[in-house]
């Protein structure tokens, strides 16, 4: 039997839909080439749904975070830091404008932000790349 | 030229053939066109023909293509100006056109209000009795709740009756009854569904016709009180409902019979106000025609009409939603030779079942008067999420017989490979000879599967 692949939408979208079905806030599921994290919106800690996407490439183990829905996209600000922010100092990594409303987007548990994917007022639509993210050393 | 334009960009709040369809007519008027996608759809070349495309949810259509608020959004963000629906969806939803409306969008289609009352089959069956189109024989009123009330009017109809939900259409919410033994049964059967699917319990009744054909009659209408009938179709061959072929003119049904017709159509879309594209549908049998419905949008098989009249369909709904007057009166509306189209459906030409997969290999036919609308290609993943429909073919011929004759040619050299579609059918079904005479009912295909041994 095959692996399935977790960047697979149609995957990500199933593996959604149940859990809702089920009532349950999120997943994680981890293997040695991929992991995959959904949070369900609702859910503590979260005020969105994220999808997290993860690929092992010769510089570790890297996250790429995804639209949870359209919008126009405000990353934080680099420059303000004297590295790479870190989800311990903020677990965001920018916020989605939707309509009058900004949706914070998190890099999730023990992430920190590695680098963003889309430029600062970036129009994005659900499921695009907006961020890597990696692990808290 | 546009002048005054009310809007520069157009969002397709659809996918698929329809959604490219709708591009290409957005750019040969110089509008930029924005398609919206879900996340099966992201990747479909289709949608890079557009001028932007953007994904707003997930493959299910209830959280992508049905999601008002989600379209709503993207057409914010893409700074479009209106919104086309195409046609399923969300083409005949009243209340997405009227929040496109309160959005500070234009819709391209008819008002909310013309919508809902087309979509109410018994409002819609009492305007065009006030209009002069004829109808099914039948009350336009809502069938009582009492037995015996029930009872006399399917006696006053006279058996065969068909009971018919008010929210319902397409095939769906209907039941024939027989005879007065189960009447009663078959009322109460209905409204429950009725109740359950379209969120009314409200019935009416009409006579059951044994032997119809489906005749439809399409309209164009501006915002200035302006209106025309661009001919009538023909899509009598038909399997569950859903249409197979579909052909214009209706054969063997004279201007002299269907004149009249296309002109109460046309008074009764002036009588409410109607705007854009609308079809009036037709059952026609012994010479007579019944109106059954009204599908306030753009048709899957509008380009056999498109063919025929020489009328760019989609052209016009975009140069009626710019508010512009028709350039056409019913005088130069002039149809010629004939038009064939076939649904190439990804389905197993056996068991209907619809099918999943990659296309891997494609050649379309071209010739003379042959056209096909697809956004398939080699490669493309056809998702189990949606309609099974990947192409429409067309042929436009001097007659009845010449398309006929170019249908077969292209469907021979229409090559498609990976999965399972429905072309074999369509080429043993052009090789039958009461289909080659024409005029076939509405039960025809039926039939002649059972006979071919699939049902």
């Amino acid at each position: 039997m095959s692996k399935p692949d977790f960047s697979d939408p149609a995957i990500v979208e199933r593996l959604t839909a149940a859990l809702e079905a089920a009532g349950v806030d999120g997943i994680e599921i981890t293997r040695p080439d991929q992991s995959l994290l959904i949070r369900l919106s609702g859910s503590a800690n979260a005020a969105v749904r994220q999808l997290l996407a993860r690929r092992t490439d010769a510089e570790g183990v890297l996250v790429v975070v995804k639209a949870p829905m359209a919008g126009v996209f405000w990353p934080t600000d680099l420059s303000r830091t004297s590295g790479p922010a870190t989800s311990a100092a903020s677990d965001m990594i920018g916020l989605l404008q939707v309509g009058p409303i900004l949706l914070p987007v998190a890099a999730g548990p023990s992430q920190r932000l590695r680098r963003h994917l889309v430029e600062t007022g970036t129009v994005v639509g659900f499921g695009d790349p907006i961020a890597e993210v990696e692990p808290e050393a | 030229m546009v002048s005054q334009q009310r809007f520069d960009t157009v969002l397709i709040a659809n996918r698929g053939e329809i959604a490219l369809r709708v591009v290409r007519a957005c750019h040969e008027m110089g509008l930029k066109a924005v398609v919206v996608c879900s996340e099966a759809d992201r990747d479909a070349a289709y949608a890079r023909s557009a001028d932007q495309s953007i994904c707003i949810g997930p493959s299910t259509v209830s959280k992508s293509y049905l999601n008002h608020n989600a379209i709503l959004l993207a057409a914010r963000l893409t700074r479009a100006g209106a919104v086309h629906p195409g046609y399923g969806f969300l083409s005949e939803n009243s209340r997405f056109s009227a929040a496109v409306e309160e959005a500070g969008l234009i819709f391209i289609g008819p008002d909310a209000g013309a919508i809902a009352t087309m979509g109410d089959k018994i409002a819609a069956k009492s305007a065009m009795v006030a209009a002069g189109v004829p109808c099914v024989p039948g009350p336009d009123t809502e069938l009582p709740s009492e037995p015996s009330a029930i009872r006399t009017v399917a006696a006053d109809i006279g058996y065969p009756v068909i009971v018919k939900a008010a929210g319902g259409g397409g095939g769906r919410g209907m039941r024939v009854v027989l005879h007065e033994g189960e009447l009663l049964e078959a009322v109460s059967l209905t409204r429950e569904e009725a109740r359950k699917a379209f969120g009314t319990p409200a019935l009416y009744m009409e006579k059951f016709l044994q032997h119809p054909r489906h005749i439809e009659i399409q309209v164009l209408c501006d915002t200035h009180s302006n209106a025309v009938w661009l001919g009538h179709r023909d899509c009598s061959m038909q399997r569950r409902h859903q249409k197979v072929v579909e052909e214009a003119p209706a054969p063997g049904i004279s201007d002299a019979l269907i004149g009249p017709v296309g002109a109460a159509c046309v008074k009764a879309c002036k009588q409410i106000g109607y705007r854009g594209v609308g079809t009036f549908e037709f059952l026609y049998e012994d010479g007579a025609f019944y109106f059954i419905e009204m599908n306030t949008r753009l048709q899957v098989e509008h380009p056999v009409t498109e063919e025929t009249s020489g009328v760019d369909i989609v052209q016009q709904q975009l140069r009626v939603a710019q508010g512009e007057a028709l350039s056409m009166g019913q005088g130069d509306v002039a149809c010629t030779g004939h038009a064939i189209e076939c649904r190439i459906n990804a389905e197993d030409p056996a068991t209907f079942m619809p099918q999943a997969g990659v296309i891997t290999a494609l050649e379309l036919p071209v010739g003379e008067g042959v056209r096909v609308d697809t956004h398939v290609e080699a490669g493309y993943k056809v998702s189990p999420y949606y309609d099974s429909l990947i192409a429409k073919l067309i042929v436009h011929g001097h007659d009845r017989s010449d398309a006929m004759r170019r249908m077969r040619a292209a469907l021979a050299s229409f090559k498609l490979e990976g999965i399972a579609t429905n072309l074999p059918l369509l080429r043993e079904l052009f090789e039958d000879a009461a289909f080659a005479e024409g005029e076939t009912d509405i039960h025809y295909l039926e039939k002649w599967l059972t006979t071919q041994g699939a049902a």
